[in-house]
């Protein structure tokens, strides 16, 4: 089977201290599903989603609904009028930031799940730059945007520099550094930031400015530049050609004379920044105040998000107004047709699963998976 | 600072240490054996959640807590298998598999809690009370002064996870163990030698469910008798980091654990003796411990040849 197969049989000796363990995910592995998320057809996401939408079905009779009233009132919830297309597009530029963030750090190899916690570290900037600097509205903003996209940074860099000098894995450090980051805030909005009520700071003044209607603020268009700058970056710069390479090759990267450590190091610093990016866009378009349970696991979705879209700009695009649409599509749907919203984290994670199903299907085509599997068995007869 | 050196405190302090690291224990020992065959699970977390959940539900409906721990045990072991099929049959990546796995547990229990447990239109989930491990003191050995009162007046559960340890070590070094570590070196001499690689990772990913099932219910029906969303907390991830730390060894994995369950404990128990340390920072802890453990301070750690690679068996 595989070229780096051992010999089968031999007697496990210690191997040469150069080979030494290290705790990270083998590349090989890694190529693998870089290559099945961005090779995979639009067709079978479709089919993902088709098949999650009805898998959920029992669930929504066993809240005494009728499945089809439930998925109109969430299209309807979602798209029925302005204020809710405009709740799911600010929803979508949470995801888009987030989702992208975390597609260019997986597509460098980079296992990063720490979206979370840069995402709450982005919002805790933010706030801190809105709440104790009173400059001018503007200044102040992008000031609170930047911070928030250094604090995000930051907080990934954390998590390479633990990788590149201890070894430790992305993986778990990056999750654990996600609980940090959430009791951190805890802590402050409880303590030193706290304003009259415990878990909040004061009401932070500082606004993005709306674009449409009363509702929908400018995060939409910062997530659409985001989408523009990530598709150039990755498609036309240096740095996006050295981090495709690593992720989809690592040995050739190698030859190619690329360092793995540079690159990630660059790669996570624009990732959690993004995750940051995402985090201040959210305090300063749509909340207006930091909770201590400021988001709900966005930044656990948004990788959900990032995968199903393929690990590309515009995939991360489609796929977060897509989970928008669910989330908002789905707190409505729990006014009118009585189903819990939590729906919606539920098709997520079934989409998610199917997805992974129907990559092998769709990575050999249909027609060539299907005689693959036929074939032994009349081999057999 | 005078109130931490009372015995009051120090016995409080270790008999909650036991008791935090039971579901640690649960996780990570069956996770040790995945890892040893050479798949991770990474969805634990969502394992240790469906265990919870599917505890307190049978709690709740046969009204016996050893049959909700049944529920758990079995809910876990679902989950998992649904987990096994994807990453081994059908040879998705396990790290993404484990994600999604662990974003469908979230969404299943939180609609599920809902629809079963909220009142009217409110979608607000009321919580009820189940039966609920008692604390269990072995006679006789609790009444050795103060390690009766820590190791002998726990509840069942947290027995039986420090009985999984000799067992898991036991059948590690058993014929079956051998099996488990070849399908983790080297899949093809295990074939070749008449093995089953794939039984036996579907095995142990299913076993792992199985056992966190038993850490969850502990965390709905053992050491409350609710049923709370954000119960599990991380634990399965720090399960993941102590398999992992503690060499996938059950000896090692006992360590682990009991070293983050203090860390775990203290901040409950600090607080207690009037020290006055803000409560997240303490709870933060734990996290902080597990990145310290994987940063080397313990030792590199080797994965075995064949980790995280699926197996394809040759026609």
């Amino acid at each position: 089977m595989s070229v780096g197969a051992e010999p089968a049989g031999v007697g496990r000796v210690k191997g040469p201290p150069g080979d030494g363990p290290r705790l990270s995910v083998p590349a090989a592995w890694k190529r693998r599903v870089v290559e099945a998320l961005t090779g995979a057809s639009l067709w079978t996401r479709v089919v993902a989603v088709v098949l999650a939408l009805i898998v959920a079905a029992p669930l929504i009779l066993a809240a005494g609904s009728n499945p089809i009233e439930a998925y109109s009132a969430m299209v309807e919830g979602a798209f029925g009028s302005d204020q809710a297309i405009a709740d799911v597009l600010n929803r979508a530029d949470t995801f888009i930031l987030l989702g992208l963030g975390i597609a260019i750090s997986i597509r460098s190899g980079f296992f990063n799940v720490g979206a979370e916690g840069q995402l709450w570290l982005g919002a805790l900037g933010a706030s801190v730059v809105a709440l104790y600097w009173s400059g001018p509205e503007p200044l102040v903003l992008i000031a609170a945007l930047l911070v928030g996209f250094v604090f995000g940074a930051l907080w990934s860099g954390l998590v390479a520099l633990l990788k590149l000098s201890l070894g430790v894995d992305e993986l778990i450090s990056s999750l654990m550094l996600n609980y940090v980051a959430i009791l951190l805030i805890g802590y402050l909005t409880f303590g030193p930031m706290k304003a009259y009520r415990a878990g909040q700071t004061e009401r932070i003044e500082a606004e993005l400015p709306l674009i449409f209607g009363d509702r929908l603020h400018a995060g939409i268009l910062l997530s659409l530049v985001a989408v523009i700058v990530i598709w150039l970056l990755v498609a036309r710069t240096r740095l996006g050609y050295e981090m495709r390479t690593l992720g989809s090759n690592p040995d050739a990267a190698r030859y190619a004379g690329i360092s793995a450590p540079s690159v990630i190091g660059r790669v996570s610093l624009l990732s959690g920044g993004l995750c940051g990016l995402a985090g201040a866009n959210a305090i300063l378009g749509a909340q207006h105040v930091l909770l201590s349970d400021f988001s709900p696991g966005w930044g656990y979705t948004a990788i959900a998000v990032a995968l199903l879209g393929g690990l590309t700009a515009f995939g991360v695009l489609l796929a977060a107004v897509l989970f928008g649409a669910l989330e908002i599509g789905a707190t409505n749907m729990q006014f009118t047709a009585g189903v819990p919203a939590s729906l919606s984290s539920l098709i997520e994670g079934l989409i998610l699963v199917f997805f992974l199903l129907a990559i092998p299907l769709s990575l050999s085509g249909p027609r060539r998976w299907l005689r693959r599997r036929l074939r032994p068995r009349r081999a057999e007869g | 600072m005078s109130g931490i050196l009372t015995e009051a405190f120090i016995v409080g302090l270790l008999a909650a240490t036991i008791r935090a690291a039971a579901p640690l224990i649960f996780a990570a020992l069956g996770e040790a054996f995945s890892q040893r065959s050479g798949v991770i699970n990474v969805g634990l977390e969502g394992y240790l959640l469906i265990g919870a959940f599917c505890a307190y539900l049978g709690s709740y409906y046969m009204d016996h807590a050893w049959l909700g721990a049944l529920m758990g045990l079995a809910g876990g072991g679902l989950i998992a298998l649904v987990a096994a099929y994807v990453m081994i049959s059908r040879r998705a990546d396990q790290i993404v598999t484990g994600l999604a796995v662990w974003i469908l547990s979230i969404g299943l229990v939180g609609l599920t809690y809902r629809i079963i447990f909220s009142e009217g239109n409110s979608l607000q989930p009321q919580r009820v009370a189940v039966d609920a491990f008692d604390a269990w003191a072995i006679p006789g050995l609790s009444s050795i002064p103060w390690i009766g009162e820590i190791l002998f007046d726990q509840i069942a559960l947290v027995y039986l996870a420090y009985l999984a340890v000799p067992v898991a070590w036991l059948i590690l070094r058993s014929r079956q163990g051998l099996k488990v570590r070849a399908a983790g070196e080297s899949p093809e001499a295990l074939e070749s030698a008449g093995g089953n690689v794939i039984r036996i990772r579907y095995a142990c990913v299913v076993a792992t469910g199985m056992l966190a099932g038993l850490g969850g219910a502990f965390l709905s029906i053992g050491q409350t008798d609710t049923f709370e969303e954000g119960l599990v907390g991380g634990r399965g991830f720090i399960a993941l980091g102590i398999a992992i730390v503690g060499r996938r060894n059950p000896v090692g994995v006992l360590v682990a654990a009991l070293v983050f369950a203090f860390a775990d404990s203290l901040q409950l128990w600090l607080p207690t003796a009037g020290v006055d340390v803000p409560r997240q920072l303490l709870q933060a802890l734990p996290y902080i411990v597990t990145i310290i453990a994987l940063a080397g301070m313990f030792g590199r750690v080797r994965h075995p040849r064949a980790f995280l690679k699926p197996f394809v068996r040759q026609a």
